[in-house]
């Protein structure tokens, strides 16, 4: 019985092997046996490799990036009745590590003489790299949150209600919004943003500037 | 007079429709994704031409803004410093582009317009220099009765300025494995370390050995580049999710295994070797061996039962 059991773990850790190994190092190839395949060689993937002259190499590949439109317009702002506006922002790329794509703003949503301050959401613990819930209605602030679409996959927590405020024009490109899940197809993903003002916010038109930044990965 | 009226209407109408401010998409191709340039002496010429090509429906103008790159993080995001350092802020003040042999902050493409714009810089010392160009579109000067936000977008080129006088810096891997895995998917976690002054550029295997030292898999690892001072997650070529660990399907195997982390270390262009251990224990394998020996056991009671009773 004893002896069984051993053959039987004996067998099972003997199944799918291959018999010579050997390393190389100038090729950097490990080959298994005379059936399979080689481990292929560590070099960089690339599309279009051209060489300018002897000290700059140039890495280009098709890499596009789409904004659904160029400018939200938010209506007339009331007292405790938030604001939902949603675009898709959509980028593709050949490079073979993907890509994800970044978000920031320029400042606040400001007027000539007063601003709408960021939102801390509900706890109050919401920051530019950390979403939290924002659904009451007495929580006041900008602030976004990412859908995930084709292809995406957002950087931060985003259930229904999560939100997080735009990180400033001095964190460009430190602040992914979503990362690309799949190279040389399209990745897409919304931002809902959501204004909720209070009775002492003053009545004036409120502007700032939002950006997406498609940043290849190293 | 009859005819005109609906004519005149569907002027107005039309007017009307123009007149209102319409939000489009903005839409752009960039290239290139990286630049690699190997440094050789203090004031040298460094010379990258960007293609743009404007892919939507209106025109478009492109702004460049340069960033340093400071460090990495685990899922391969960078850091990008608030402000350059001395060093970066001297590169960047040299940078120039140059437009039609006119020097220009920014250029407006036509939709389905193509143009090439060439940044020239002068590299201040012989030493590493890792940045990024964004390119991102103004947003457009629309007139709002109501408060709004204006979109950009923009794309990012990589440009790693490499120093022959630099070293480059050696990577320290960390491989962990769980001990014992009852699944079927070994989670694999492989960090990979620069403490060096200059970005590393590497890239392996592991491989997965039996008791027996026979092969039972290979995990295949992207090329990493690892910026100074920073450390790495390795994932596989189909895991581009976010911190995603590495992990290897082992199928019905089970018993005593070794991981091979086998790199290349760039210091030395050798390869260098690392090892965990781990043992299979997949749940459904040992309830179906436990029920099969159940079962032998029993026909081995019932027949020496009736070899006895004989």
């Amino acid at each position: 019985m004893k002896y069984g059991i051993i053959l039987l773990l004996l067998l099972l850790t003997w199944q799918n092997t291959s018999f010579a190994s050997s390393m190389s190092n100038d090729t950097f190839q490990i080959t298994q046996d005379e059936n399979a395949e080689p481990i292929k060689t560590a070099a960089p993937k690339t599309q279009d490799k051209k060489e300018s002259d002897r000290k700059t190499v140039f890495y280009s590949s098709l890499f596009t990036i789409d904004s659904s439109i160029d400018f939200i317009d938010y209506g007339k702002l009331y007292p405790t009745e938030p604001v939902l506006r949603n675009l898709t922002v959509s980028a593709l790329s050949e490079w073979p590590l993907g890509f994800y794509v970044s978000t920031f703003q320029n400042h606040s949503l400001e007027s000539s003489t007063s601003a709408i301050a960021d939102t801390s959401c509900d706890n109050g613990s919401c920051t530019s790299t950390l979403a939290s819930s924002w659904n009451r209605i007495l929580t006041y602030g900008f602030g976004y949150q990412c859908k995930e679409g084709k292809n995406s996959f957002c950087a931060y927590r985003n259930e229904a209600d999560d939100f997080l405020p735009f990180a400033d024009f001095s964190a460009m490109g430190n602040i992914p919004l979503f990362y690309s899940l799949a190279p040389k197809q399209l990745s897409q993903a919304s931002t809902i943003l959501k204004i909720n003002i209070s009775k002492s916010q003053s009545k004036e038109i409120y502007q700032n500037n939002i950006y997406f930044v498609a940043i290849p990965r190293l | 007079m009859k005819r005109t009226l609906p004519l005149s209407i569907s002027f107005l109408i039309w007017a009307a429709l123009v007149s209102q401010k319409q939000a489009v998409a903005s839409s752009f191709q960039l290239s290139p994704q990286l630049v690699e340039h190997t440094s050789t002496s203090d004031q040298e010429e460094l010379f990258v031409p960007f293609t743009i090509k404007n892919i939507g429906n209106k025109d478009i103008t492109v702004e460049f803004f340069p960033r340093q790159i400071q460090s990495q993080k685990k899922d391969g995001t960078l850091l990008y410093a608030q402000t350059p350092d001395d060093q970066y802020k001297k590169l960047f003040d040299t940078i120039q582009f140059t437009y039609d042999d006119k020097q220009s902050s920014s250029i407006t493409v036509a939709p389905q317009e193509k143009k090439e714009i060439l940044l020239s810089a002068t590299i201040p010392q012989n030493k590493n220099y890792y940045f990024s160009i964004f390119s991102i579109t103004k947003a457009n000067n629309y007139s709002f009765e109501n408060s709004h936000s204006l979109v950009s977008s923009g794309l990012a080129t990589h440009v790693l300025i490499q120093s022959t006088s630099q070293l480059p810096g050696s990577v320290a891997p960390a491989m962990r494995i769980p001990f014992l895995t009852t699944n079927n998917s070994v989670p694999i976690e492989l960090t990979l370390a620069n403490k060096g002054n200059s970005l590393i550029k590497t890239g392996g295997a592991i491989r997965i050995t039996n008791l027996f030292d026979r092969q039972a898999g290979t995990i295949q690892l992207d090329p990493i580049s690892i910026f100074p001072h920073s450390t790495r997650l390795a994932q596989s070529p189909t895991q581009k999710e976010p911190n995603a660990l590495l992990s290897w399907n082992s199928g019905t195997r089970m018993g005593p295994y070794k991981a091979t982390l086998v790199l290349r270390e760039p210091k030395t262009n050798s390869l260098i070797q690392t090892t965990a251990y781990f043992l299979l224990l997949p749940i459904k394998v040992i309830i179906l061996l436990t029920l099969l020996l159940f079962l032998l056991f029993f026909i081995s009671f019932r027949v020496i039962k009736k070899l006895r009773n004989l």
